[in-house]
């Protein structure tokens, strides 16, 4: 048996005999290592069977989700210009239930409105499938696991408007993700539903439809904001999280990764950090836990906190934009807390301003200097900071164009694109033609993609993996996470309170 | 260009999407080894660290085997 052991696109294929040989020699490493690594290889095996070539992986840019992102996103949103042009609209396929107060409105919804969810599922099959396909899964496995995830989203969705949601604190993301943590926490995620759980993806596609929302005019009024709003914050918290790394005899590429997942995106922080400044296999790990652990503790705390506070929903969005690490967990967090204006007495703005602001904040204001904050780290790493004895090549300079978010692109062409339909109308013609016919579609689509990656956040958290690292790496994290959440909060409800709370009017 | 002798072409180096999530547990909770922040970093197995694919080191080892067009992964039509 022959197998891709690394990335078709720069390496080759070897004898499975050399893989077993690999796993001999990590045996050296420790029994722990060697156990885990086993169990990768039995997973890589016979995820090699999903990635066989002739079977559908593709090489490079369209094997990347990012690019897959911004197909779909762009495609659905020029799909709807050219519909739109031909006097028509989406709305059909973008179906979404209705508001409902008793069950047995559900049962005439569903029955009245069955072939365009229908249809709705066969064109997110064929798309997202699409892009799973050429990420090497296979049609066969994607498709009757997605089919599950719709059917569930689906039930969220309805569930999302029932018109006492709000009084129960039923908001769809915090469900979606409290049920998730459930299942995967206790019987099992299934196996066979693990191909249709791709939060980023589906994240970063949603981000592709959510620019359709945001005129250009809005990201270059509030761009700047964010910009600097996330840089003093990511700075701190790197710095928080560094120093007291390092000073509780953490090693320095370790702190370094803790940092900027910290403070700059997450999981995508922590392994962009990881790779520029070499750290050990376990490092990585560790900092992805932490991050991960956190990201969900915030998820329910931060919209908890913003709400026992009544704030406004662009400063809360802004606020969980600074504080939380990840995009897919803190546009749960956004989005439920979006869900209560007009629910929830005392909360002003409206539901999108949450997210608008998260959006602003977090894309705009963090994810986009990613390559900036890895090419500095490579630098500090190989020059300042004890050699690991392996050398790196080529210009560190060009990683901050390679690890740059490509979907971010999307989402400002996506913005570009409306904002030049729009250039023709006035406000309330805005408001009466395109609005309904082309935008309120997209942001139905949005609503769809965002459920799909809320549920598989939660069907992909499986707690007892995210308990290792031991005490200090934990304390330096948290310190960080302390500080973040303070400064976030000071910087979105004071000094730039009223900028957030406009955000939207 | 990466030279021949760097972590891409070595029988230690794994940065196969698939294969780093499953060695890094939590990687596809919140994050993905499919994104360009990931840009080609991998494991190296010999060395137990997270390397970018153009590092080098004396433990370098080419893979065993070159491919086949024919083994090359299709593209999507």
């Amino acid at each position: 048996m022959r197998f891709h052991y690394s990335d078709p696109s720069q390496s080759y294929e070897v004898p499975a005999v050399n893989t077993i040989t690999l796993a001999v020699h990590t045996a050296r490493s420790g029994a722990d290592a060697f156990l885990q690594d086993i169990r990768a290889m039995a997973e890589l095996i016979e995820g090699a069977a999903d990635t066989a070539p002739g079977r559908g992986a593709a090489p490079g840019l369209a094997r990347s989700e990012d690019w897959w992102a911004i197909f779909i996103g762009l495609g659905l949103i020029l799909l709807a210009v050219a519909v739109l042009s031909a006097g028509g609209s989406l709305k059909w396929l973008a179906v979404a239930p209705q508001k409902w107060s008793h069950w047995s409105d559900i049962g005439p919804q569903l029955q009245s409105q069955a072939a365009r969810y229908l249809a709705l599922f066969v064109l997110w099959a064929v798309l997202l499938g699409a892009g799973a396909h050429a990420m090497g899964y296979r049609p066969a496995r994607f498709l009757p696991a997605f089919a599950i995830l719709y059917v569930a989203a689906l039930l969220l969705y309805f569930l999302g408007q029932w018109d006492q949601s709000a009084h129960y604190n039923l908001e769809p993301p915090l469900v979606a993700l409290a049920l998730g943590l459930l299942i995967s926490n206790t019987a099992g995620t299934p196996r066979w539903l693990q191909p249709a759980l791709r939060v980023e993806f589906y994240v970063k596609t949603g981000i592709v439809l959510l620019g359709a929302s945001l005129p250009l005019t809005l990201l270059a009024w509030a761009g700047p904001v964010a910009i600097v709003q996330a840089a003093i914050v990511s700075v701190v918290t790197f710095g928080t999280i560094y120093f007291v790394g390092v000073r509780l005899g953490l090693d320095r590429r370790l702190a370094a990764t803790l940092g900027t997942g910290g403070a700059v995106c997450g999981v995508s922080g922590a392994i962009a950090a990881g790779g520029a400044v070499g750290a050990r296999k376990e490092q990585v790990s560790v900092a992805i836990s932490l991050v991960v652990l956190w990201a969900i503790i915030t998820i329910f705390l931060l919209p908890l906190m913003a709400r026992s506070l009544q704030l406004p929903t662009g400063v809360a969005g802004a606020w969980i934009g600074t504080s939380e690490f990840a995009d897919a967990a803190g546009l749960a967090a956004a989005q439920a807390y979006g869900g209560y204006a007009g629910q929830v007495p005392g909360i002003t703005g409206s539901a999108d301003a949450a997210v608008t602001a998260f959006t602003l904040m977090k894309v705009i204001g963090r994810d986009v200097w990613i390559g900036l904050w890895a090419f500095l780290l490579s630098v500090v790493a190989a020059t300042r900071w004890e050699p690991t004895g392996i050398q790196s090549q080529g210009s560190a300079a060009s990683q901050i164009w390679r690890r740059f978010p490509k979907f971010v692109l999307g989402f400002l062409i996506a913005s570009a694109i409306v904002t030049f339909i729009s250039r023709g109308y006035s406000y309330p013609e805005y408001k009466k033609v395109l609005q309904p016919a082309l935008v309120a579609p997209l942001q139905v689509l949005r609503v769809w993609v965002f459920t799909f990656t809320f549920l598989s956040i939660g069907l992909t958290t499986r707690l007892r993996e995210l308990l290792v690292g031991g005490a200090r790496p934990f304390y330096a994290f948290t310190a960080g996470v302390v500080v973040n959440i303070i400064l976030g909060f000071f910087l979105s409800t004071q000094v730039f309170a009223h900028f957030w709370e406009s955000l939207g009017q | 260009m990466r030279a021949a002798a760097s972590c891409a072409g070595c029988h230690h180096f794994v940065n196969r999407p698939a294969a780093l999530e499953s060695l890094l547990p939590g990687m596809n909770t919140l994050g993905s080894a499919y994104g360009s922040v990931r840009d080609s970093d991998g494991l190296c197995q010999h060395h137990q660290r997270y390397l970018r694919a153009s590092c080098l080191c004396p433990q370098h080892q080419p893979v065993a085997t070159r491919p086949t067009a024919a083994a090359r992964p299709a593209r999507l039509p």
